[in-house]
């Protein structure tokens, strides 16, 4: 069953985006909110208050940059004991909704770029470039967990221009395998926020 | 993701994580799996943990681009995280799998 | 530090290592229970295994009191007493005065710091904590700690050895009842003053015994200071004793002694040596000199003291040196001062010395009467030594007397 959580709600840390490392560092309990170093806190998460939650902000170049999911998800299993299969599931669905998030929610990349795997190439190089321009210097996505009653959820909020679901999931190549894979590992899913959220849910 | 040819180049073994950022290696991959004389070429998955959408849709360039040079590609013993995404975007009917 | 590297074996304090910089023991002060349950854990995993907890600003300094810790995380914001306070108040004790006390705070604004700062923070740390900059700041101040530590055991230490050393160099030295027994079975009156320049030194001299009529002085002053300069005092005291069947011989005994220095010591390494040897009987000495200063003779109550003058390569430079041998009347009622340069050479308080003229002047200047003592005190005096100011070298003065009765 779940382990229990002390009552106080909130215990933040700083991630200075220097290696995956220092985001273990940062995410190990009793921490329940993370935010990376050099992001300005305008709109920062909700604590339920009952210590059963871990949030991270990271900006849209870490993401594409560290292996962020699979540091959440470690930290998560530090918290929950999740079984083996359940824990692949969480990570493949998080790392890609993250990248949605970075692709969609933020850049905005060519059609059918990635049909080829020189397409992949141009796609990385443009990608690279634009994430190093100052446009993007506090663009973040927000990855939310809350656990208890047997179910997590994961919500993944970024606060870029959104998508929508419906138009991606006609397509066979490219971006639209991202999405179906989300939904084929999650318990559900949910969007909100026109595209801007996404809620993975697992039951545990 | 690390790989490994075998003397011939028409079988080679992918390690670690196959991830957006894998382009690189991967292209030379396809490369030299294309170059072997082997009408069936075979990637060896059995050390590989982790595969994005991306890494599926760079071995279903591969796989176009081998049918190009009427080469068969066979994906041999994926495990784990990397089975169940095989099994959930249904590669098996796309790709020769082998247990 | 220089002295010591010229020894070459002697240990140098190396830096801090981690297992040592482990072995500390970290207050965490805050009153957020998470909180200290978070720092904890992130220095836990690098392998801290000590650690005190306070919940607010007077737990945290009764901690202090009663354990000591080697590192202070102390929270800004406390109920009972604000983190500025608790660290005032630890700096106000001498004994906790370098604790290193890292602050933790939310504001990061100039003026804060510099407030911070003024009531003793050794370092802040920003809130939300960073884990890899608490890691490496607590780490840093630590190491720093520690070699602190570890030099100050080290100064403790060498300069304890350094006294244990003095204290053996200061045995070699004839003792006072030596110089008494010598004194009173020859008819003589001896006194002597013998001061290094900082903890040991490189001069060195001594009595050796001959036979019933003569005996041997000699005053060596070796190159340089400290330890170096003192481990060949040592040497040389137990090369005398090798060569002890040519202390009838001045000149085969410097021969020989500058024939085994040659070879054992480094080079730019010498020493200057004197040796006289007096026979009370025939009333005569016998010298020999390997770069010393010229020892001063009164000979006869009447007559004003000379210089002896002898030269001859210092001990150590070239291995087959030759020493002449000089000699001089020594009657009743003759004087004899040896000295090293450290006498001439002294500045006074004006930063004038008095050379071998000067002292000369001085000598001839005491009255008749004095005791041997009485007269090197005087010549010292003159010389511009005090008893309260260090000398810039080691000084050396020996006075033998035949002008009056026994003792000094």
């Amino acid at each position: 069953m779940l382990p229990v959580q002390d009552l106080q709600q909130h215990c933040a840390t700083r991630w200075d985006g220097a290696s995956e490392a220092t985001l273990t560092q940062s995410l190990a309990a009793p921490a329940t909110a993370c935010i990376e170093a050099g992001l300005l806190v305008d709109d920062g998460p909700d604590h339920a208050g009952n210590g059963s939650c871990l949030s991270l902000t990271v900006s849209v170049r870490s993401i594409y940059r560290e292996a962020i999911a699979g540091a959440f998800v470690r930290a998560i299993d530090d918290r929950l004991r999740l079984s083996r299969e359940l824990r692949d599931r969480i990570v493949t669905a998080l790392h890609e909704a993250l990248l949605n998030a970075v692709m969609h929610g933020h850049l905005k990349l060519e059609a059918g770029l990635r049909d080829t795997l020189g397409g992949f190439e141009t796609a990385h190089e443009t990608i690279v470039r634009q994430l190093a321009s100052q446009q993007y210097a506090q663009s973040r996505v927000v990855i939310a967990a809350q656990w208890g009653a047997g179910r997590l959820l994961i919500a993944v909020h970024d606060n870029g221009v959104g998508f929508d679901p419906d138009k991606n999931r006609s397509r066979q190549r490219g971006c639209g395998r991202g999405l179906a894979v989300v939904e084929a590992f999650c318990d559900s899913v949910t969007h909100l926020d026109g595209g801007r959220t996404i809620v993975l849910g697992f039951e545990l | 993701m690390k790989f490994e040819f075998q003397p011939n180049d028409a079988r080679v073994t992918l390690s670690g994580e196959f991830t957006f950022t894998d382009h690189v290696a991967f292209r030379e991959v396809a490369d030299r799996l294309l170059q072997a004389d082997d009408r069936t070429i075979v990637v060896e998955l059995s050390q590989l943990r982790f595969i994005d959408s991306a890494g599926l849709g760079m071995l279903l360039i591969a796989r176009d681009e081998a049918g190009k040079a009427g080469r068969t590609l066979v994906l041999s013993q994926p495990q784990g995280q990397v089975k169940r995404m095989f099994a959930v975007t249904k590669f098996d009917e796309l790709f020769t799998i082998q247990a | 530090m220089n002295v010591l590297v010229d020894t070459g074996k002697v240990s140098e304090p190396v830096a801090a290592d981690r297992a040592s910089i482990l072995e500390c023991t970290l207050l965490i002060a805050d009153d957020d229970t998470l909180c200290r349950r978070l720092l904890a854990g992130i220095l836990q995993k690098q392998g801290f295994r000590k650690f005190l907890f306070a919940e607010g600003g007077y737990s945290a300094l009764q901690q202090i009191e009663q354990h000591q810790p080697d590192l202070v995380l102390l929270d800004m914001q406390m109920p009972d007493l604000s983190g500025l306070d608790v660290c005032k108040r630890i700096r106000a004790r001498a004994a906790l005065i370098d604790i290193p006390i890292l602050m933790q705070t939310a504001t990061v604004d100039r003026k804060q710091m510099g407030v911070m700062f003024a009531a003793g923070a050794s370092d802040f740390l920003s809130k939300p904590i960073n884990p890899s900059e608490l890691i490496a700041r607590v780490i840093t101040h630590l190491e720093r700690r520690c070699l602190l530590r570890e030099l100050r055991d080290y100064r403790e230490r060498t300069s304890a050895e350094l006294e244990a050393s003095r204290r053996m160099q200061l045995e070699l030295l004839p003792s006072a009842s030596l110089q008494d027994a010598t004194a009173s079975s020859t008819g003589l009156r001896i006194a002597s003053y013998f001061r290094p320049s900082s903890e040991i030194g490189g001069d060195i001299w001594g009595m050796l015994p001959i036979n019933d009529g003569s005996f041997g002085i000699f005053i060596a002053d070796f190159t340089g200071h400290g330890v170096t300069a003192a481990l060949n005092t040592f040497r040389l005291h137990a090369l005398i004793h090798e060569y002890r069947h040519l202390h009838g011989d001045p000149s085969a005994f410097l021969s020989a002694l500058n024939k085994r220095l040659a070879t054992l010591l480094r080079l730019g390494q010498f020493a200057t040596f004197l040796y006289v040897v007096i026979d009370h009987v025939a009333g005569r000495l016998r010298i020999a000199s390997a770069g010393a200063s010229p020892p001063m003779l009164m000979a006869g109550l009447q007559g004003s003291s000379q210089l002896v003058e002898a030269s001859g390569a210092p001990l150590g430079i070239a291995p087959d040196m030759q020493y002449e041998l000089h000699e001089k009347p020594f009657a009743p009622g003759s004087m004899l001062l040896l000295y090293s340069d450290g006498l001439p050479e002294n500045p006074d308080r004006d930063g004038n010395r008095i050379g071998e003229i000067g002292l000369l002047e001085a000598i001839d200047a005491c009255d008749a009467g004095l005791t041997p003592g009485q007269l090197v005190e005087r010549v010292c005096a003159a010389a511009g030594i005090q008893a309260n100011v260090a000398l810039p070298d080691d000084t050396t003065v020996i006075c033998v007397d035949r002008r009056g009765g026994p003792g000094r």
